[in-house]
């Protein structure tokens, strides 16, 4: 087991674990050693200082001290275990187990551990004491009634998780027993923080049983403890210190170590969960892969080759019409966004993990295009760093990412976000990326207030109007609301009208309706495509399924395994067998639609098969650009524009 | 009754209340559904469709009316134990990664349910739990695996494999593609469609997406605001819808055929308008 070899090594959990075996040893031989010192009334030593032979000196009846405080680990350590032991088991029987029975259980032992925590601690130990009398065995009980409460509701907190997970509801509907469902379920799911803070709660319990016995309620006379013994030395604590401050020590001592050995156990449990730490040098992480190699070029160029052509078929189309007209201006546009070699990596160990492997793309201005790709195939990834919202620990890199015509690779961060404020992102979950606790107009006007320094009244004004814009009826007063208060096809439209507000170059949109139902998505698609026409802005949509793609994108690229494997016209999709990938055409394949074929299964993605039928296309076609090619083919692509350029003008 | 109804339900009511309102989540439903069948039941976010499908499991009391599976009122199957009343209606839930417990490899979660009813010697439960991973098309060594290691199609499938093992006479499935990748989906979707055939399984297929019903449904139900506003064949529902509701569904899902026709440039549907009817 790597995970206990783990926890044995680290220093924590050896020097608490050394602690705790000390005090076990102490408990189980100090009566033997010591006990005849302990207990020997000497008049001859009555009261002394300390020693070499009475380390922390002698009692008023002339017993060794330290001897006795030795003595007392037993009783110390034992009454605190057990009342910790005891209180853990009815902590989780309160707490977890209920969760077998359902909500009702579940609601009613959650007002019984409420009301149980309402009472003060010591209030419960010093009633409990009164009514059961003085002695080990009634603060023992004391201490069991004041910290199970605590350990139910830890129990009940952690098992919350598993009493609300769909697997729960299947075991019961499958008729699995309750007690499998108690330590098969729930007791896993609660154990590794459980043990944690029990072991902790030993060493408080050490501190709360020496309390009540310092205080005269714990254990009585001839009985004693470390708290009894730190109230009979109390009375010479002038004199002689170490009377009370020896068993003090035995107290601290004990309630370290257990405190230590159950922060060892968090920490390990914290560590379980947490990723692997890079094992690579700084000079590495300064160079993730670029994969250049790799890259797409040859479909960017060809993309812009068709575009090109469109563009002189529209200035053909236009002359025709107009035979007449001295200059038909037609302006070609310039990409707002140019992506050359876009690689982002993960330092994962001694390797890196390369989700997107340099890729290139032009997005020109005024143009929606989509980016499809299953979960996993990087398109938001790719979407988000293009924004600079790079997932956190991955690592950029690129030839270069233009935006408007300026290249941010290299770029200062100051500069860039002045720079990027010319991106508009919408993205999936509404709920989640507006704050929780901030009324909407205020959070749109923020965006004016950070990026422009608009006056507050005049962004709220503002603010107002772009809600309307995006077809919220202004007597709603949406931006008086919280995000919670408005409907989800409400919130995506405030998220739109966020993204809108200062009037970027382009709208990144992450699955701007996936979570939305598809009345509301047909909707807030058309709102993005009318907002997107009526500002002249360029978007791009990152979705998975390229049906909604099809309705609102001019262009699509389709993105598999981390690399753009096509960009074709939207128009294509109404022939799918025209597309060339494999791979794009069994995506569009797959969708079950309103005339799909009910007597035949619908085809799905052979992993395999893709790979292989790619391969034969990339024989057909000329391998690859290569890095040095790059250079030369954005070369190309840039060269196509300008010729069409040049050309529309007489 | 007869005995060709798996399920009926009887003018069933469920209401939650709210802070100042109440919400008829399940309004006075009624529906019954051959043995043997596919019953498609589509309605988007909030129609009640998801509470209408724990109810009839069992998960969710009804406040009136009735819910009879294969001859049995909610009263009767509350009173079986263990097997008895497991094996009457199961359910495969949404989402893939609650579904199963991660802390049990897919063997033990699949065998756990085997032994509820059958006592089996080790190797006897080895060849069950491979021959519903064989049904659910997947191979036999998946059964060592522990879930975090499988995709979400993967799990989805142990989640029917699970149900299976039941041996269940109707199965509800609740949304059980929505979380999948559209190209799992159609694996998802071929799995039951197949499962169907062979098994002649009855099922309850709930589901927001018209198209994926339509293609592994006989019929369909389409539930808005807590009532069933159209039953009918699929066809039917689909090319000609009656109900308002239903036609606002069909024409808004989207069609590649209006691919690269910029069919959305039109600032009235933006604003939230009624689609023009007729409108594919």
């Amino acid at each position: 087991m790597k995970r206990t070899k783990q926890f044995l090594s680290s220093p924590l959990v050896i020097v608490s674990g050394a602690m705790i075996v000390v005090l076990v040893v102490l408990a189980v031989i100090a009566p033997a050693v010591w006990g005849a010192a302990a207990n020997t009334e000497n008049p001859m030593f009555l009261l002394r200082k300390p020693s070499a032979e009475h380390w922390f000196g002698t009692d008023q009846l002339g017993r060794d001290i330290f001897a006795r405080t030795m003595v007392a680990t037993r009783l110390s350590l034992v009454t605190a275990l057990i009342c910790t032991a005891v209180s853990a088991v009815l902590g989780i029987v309160v707490g977890a187990v209920p969760v077998v029975f359902g909500k009702r259980a579940q609601r009613w032992t959650s007002s019984i551990i409420n009301v149980w925590l309402a009472f003060p601690v010591i209030l419960l130990a010093m009633l409990t004491v009164i009514a059961l009398g003085t002695g080990a065995a009634a603060t023992t009980i004391a201490l069991t009634i004041t910290m199970t409460p605590t350990f139910a509701r830890l129990a009940q907190t952690l098992s919350a998780t598993v009493a609300g997970a769909d697997y729960m509801a299947a075991a019961r509907m499958f008729g699995v027993s309750g007690r499998r469902q108690v330590f098969y379920y729930i007791l896993p799911e609660v154990a590794e923080p459980f043990v944690a803070n029990v072991t902790q709660s030993i060493g408080g319990a050490i501190l709360a049983m020496s309390s009540l016995s310092f205080l005269g309620l714990g254990v009585q006379p001839p009985v004693y403890d470390w708290g009894r013994l730190i109230n009979e030395g109390f009375s010479q604590v002038y004199v002689s210190p170490m009377a009370a401050v020896g068993p003090g020590i035995a107290i601290v001592f004990a309630g370290l170590a257990f405190s230590l050995f159950g922060e060892g156990i968090s920490n390990q449990i914290r560590r379980a969960y947490k990723p692997l730490p890079s094992a690579m040098s700084k000079r590495e992480l300064d160079n993730p892969p670029k994969m250049l190699d790799k890259t797409n070029m040859d479909l960017v160029v060809e993309a812009a080759a068709e575009r090109t052509e469109q563009h002189r078929a529209e200035v053909e189309r236009l002359r025709a019409e107009d035979p007449q007209a001295a200059v038909v201006t037609v302006p070609r546009p310039a990409p707002v966004l140019s992506v050359r070699g876009l690689t982002i990596s993960f330092p994962e160990g001694k390797r890196w993990n390369t989700p997107v492997k340099g890729i290139s793309f032009d997005i020109e201005a005024g143009e929606i295009v989509g980016l499809v790709g299953e979960s996993g195939s990087g398109k938001s990834l790719t979407m988000m760093s293009v924004a600079d919202l790079a997932a956190p620990g991955s690592y950029v890199a690129a030839d270069s990412i233009r935006f408007e015509g300026t290249d941010i690779v290299g770029m200062l961060p100051k500069d860039k976000r002045k720079l990027l404020s010319g991106i508009g992102v919408v993205f999936q979950d509404s709920l989640t990326a507006l704050n929780p606790s901030m009324r909407v107009g205020r959070q749109l006007a923020e965006v004016l207030e950070c990026q422009n320094g608009t006056p507050h009244r005049e962004a709220m004004e503002r603010a107002v109007e772009a809600l309307e814009h995006v077809g919220i009826d202004p007597t709603q007063h949406a931006e008086r609301k919280f995000p919670h208060e408005l409907s989800g096809g409400m919130r995506q439209r405030a998220m739109i009208a966020m993204a809108e507000i200062n009037h970027p170059k382009l709208i990144i949109a992450d699955e701007p309706t996936t979570a939305l139902d598809v009345t509301v998505q047909k909707q807030v698609l058309a709102l993005l495509r009318n907002e997107c026409a009526r500002n002249r802005q360029a978007a791009v949509i990152v979705s998975h399924d390229i049906a909604v793609l099809g309705e609102i994108c001019s262009r699509i690229m389709v993105m598999y395994h981390g690399a753009i494997v096509e960009i074709f016209d939207t128009a294509l999709l109404r022939t799918p067998e025209k597309l060339k990938h494999p791979y794009t055409r069994a995506l569009v394949s797959s969708i079950p639609t309103l005339e799909t074929d009910k007597s035949r299964p619908l085809v799905t993605i052979d992993d395999e098969l893709v790979s292989q039928q790619s391969a034969n296309l990339a024989d057909d076609d000329a391998p690859a650009a290569s890095a040095k090619t790059i250079a030369d083919a954005t070369g190309a692509a840039d060269a196509a524009a300008e010729t069409a350029a040049v050309k529309e003008e007489r | 009754m007869s005995n060709e109804t798996i399920l009926e339900v009887r003018d069933a009511c469920i209401t939650f209340e709210k802070r100042d309102s109440v919400v008829h989540a399940a309004d006075h439903i009624s529906l019954t559904m051959k043995r043997g069948a596919m019953l498609g039941l589509v309605g988007e976010s909030g129609s009640g469709k998801s509470t209408l499908a724990k109810a009839i499991v069992g998960m969710q009391p009804l406040d009136s009316g009735q819910i009879i599976i294969d001859g049995l009122s909610q009263h009767d199957r509350a009173k079986l134990r263990g097997h008895a009343r497991a094996e009457i209606v199961q359910m495969v839930f949404q989402d893939p990664y609650s579904s199963l417990n991660p802390r049990m490899s897919v063997g033990d979660a699949i065998g756990e349910v085997l032994e509820t009813y059958e006592h089996l010697s080790a190797e006897e439960l080895r060849d069950s739990v491979a021959e519903l991973l064989r049904l659910v098309h997947l191979p036999a060594e998946v059964a060592s695996k522990m879930p975090d290691q499988l995709s979400g199609g993967m799990r989805q499938r142990i989640a029917v494999a699970k149900c299976l093992a039941v041996r269940p006479k109707l199965i509800v499935a609740d949304e059980i593609t929505s979380a999948l990748d559209v190209s799992v989906q159609a694996v998802v979707l071929n799995l039951i469609r197949s499962l169907h055939e062979q098994l002649g399984l009855s099922m309850l297929f709930i589901s927001h997406n018209l198209a994926a019903v339509r293609y592994i449904c006989d019929d369909i139900a389409v539930m808005h605001h807590g009532r069933i506003v159209e039953v009918g064949p699929a066809e039917q529902i689909v090319r000609s819808p009656k109900d308002p509701y239903t036609r606002s569904l069909v024409g808004a899902i989207p069609s590649l055929g209006d691919a690269g026709r910029d069919v959305l440039l039109d600032p009235a549907l933006a604003a939230g308008a009624p689609q023009p009817e007729g409108q594919r």
